[in-house]
């Protein structure tokens, strides 16, 4: 008896105890701060900014990762700061990366209708 | 007494707290220079037509960032914070100007793939008129901004008349042939004479003219409903009616060849007299 009273115990104290941790450690704006941030790497990744501007998303996901250090450290107005810096630098990339693929399909587009004028003109000129 | 002891504790209190708090002292050198950094990308945006064009909401975001770091440096003097919000709106004023290049490609990308339609019905229509042109190799046909243009029979009506000769029978029998391989394609036949009668008599004839064309296609085997007759006396001279060469030029019937959606533009150009 005494010992299943034991077994029992030991996940419910740990429940416990991490629930106190939470609501302790929880300062909402910056959780929510952290996962936007989070979310506009991870986007700008999607988009392919590490290949069309690895300068910023680096930048923004380097930010990103000290920013979870500082909050997990309860530097919460540090961790606050990288967070907003690493979201501005991730949309940075994320709209760089934007603007070049469009520029590249307006070019090719072009391009390519470019071609189309040239055949037109060739078989109007043949007879 | 009592009263100075307790403000003086209070600063000392205050002091204490501000010693832990901070490291350094907030540097005002520091906070400008990133306010002045934001605001001058900020302004570069602001001065690109194309970004207040394509970003506006995006640059207005910059600018609010950029009133929200110097709130933060008067109010609070936190440099830190101040720093923050003025290279986020920097950041911003950057990003609103990459999404204005973007917005500005996709427009022209847009203008593109409707250039594309465009260009592909052409490349169409060029392959078929060239086609076309082959198929009627050995008649009297011209490319012109309306179409092809077939003159039958050219130069082989006589004065008053509106018989079409019979040894031009062969070229209209070729023409029927040829429409019947472009089932798309219509035919406008427009009636001409030379300047001598009158009008009334003229009309009719350029009329009649046209109609003998008409008839000759639709005993070959063309549809009437492809076939539009239209007189116009001695409007469109393609030659000088002062001599008899220039007035047997002048009295013809022209088969104008729609495009494949049987459309026909515009009238016969005026006046083509060298020709």
């Amino acid at each position: 008896m005494m010992s299943s009273s034991h077994h029992l115990h030991p996940p419910r104290a740990l429940a416990a105890c991490c629930l106190l941790a939470l609501t302790a450690c929880a300062n909402q704006p910056l959780q929510n701060q952290l996962a936007t941030s989070r979310e506009a790497v991870e986007q700008a990744k999607t988009a392919g900014a590490p290949a069309t501007d690895p300068a910023n998303f680096n930048t923004a996901s380097e930010k990103l990762r000290r920013a979870n250090l500082a909050a997990e450290d309860r530097k919460d107005d540090m961790a606050m700061r990288l967070a907003q810096q690493a979201q501005a630098d991730a949309d940075l990339a994320h709209a760089r990366t934007g603007a070049t693929h469009a520029a590249t399909a307006a070019s090719e587009l072009a391009k390519s209708n470019r071609a189309l004028h040239d055949e037109i003109s060739g078989v109007q000129q043949s007879k | 007494m009592n009263n100075i002891i307790r403000s003086t504790t209070g600063v000392l209190v205050a002091g204490m707290m501000a010693a832990a708090c901070t490291t350094e002292p907030p540097n005002p050198a520091v906070a400008n220079a990133a306010i002045n950094k934001a605001s001058t990308a900020i302004d570069s945006a602001a001065a690109d037509p194309q970004v207040t064009k394509y970003a506006p909401d995006e640059l207005a975001r910059a600018q609010a960032s950029l009133r929200q770091a110097q709130t933060i440096w008067q109010d609070k003097h936190d440099e830190q914070a101040t720093t923050t919000q003025a290279y986020v709106a920097g950041q911003y004023a950057a990003t609103a100007t990459e999404l204005a290049k973007q917005r500005a490609a996709e427009e022209s990308v847009r203008v593109a793939a409707a250039e594309r339609e465009h260009l592909l019905t052409s490349l169409r229509t060029a392959r078929s008129d060239r086609q076309v042109q082959q198929q009627l190799a050995g008649l009297p046909a011209r490319a012109t901004s309306r179409g092809i243009v077939v003159t039958l029979p050219q130069g082989r009506f006589s004065p008053g008349t509106a018989a079409l000769p019979a040894d031009t029978m062969p070229m209209v029998e070729h023409l029927a042939r040829v429409l019947k391989l472009n089932p798309g394609r219509k035919v406008i036949i427009e009636g001409h004479t030379d300047s001598t009668g009158t009008k009334d008599f003229n009309k009719t004839l350029a009329r009649e003219r046209a109609d003998a064309v008409r008839d000759s296609l639709i005993k070959n085997g063309i549809e009437a409903n492809r076939i539009v007759v239209r007189g116009y006396a001695d409007r469109y001279p393609v030659a000088s009616n002062g001599n008899s060469a220039g007035r047997r030029a002048n009295r013809r019937a022209e088969v104008v060849i729609s495009d494949t959606q049987g459309r026909v533009a515009g009238v016969p150009a005026s006046n083509t007299s060298g020709r």
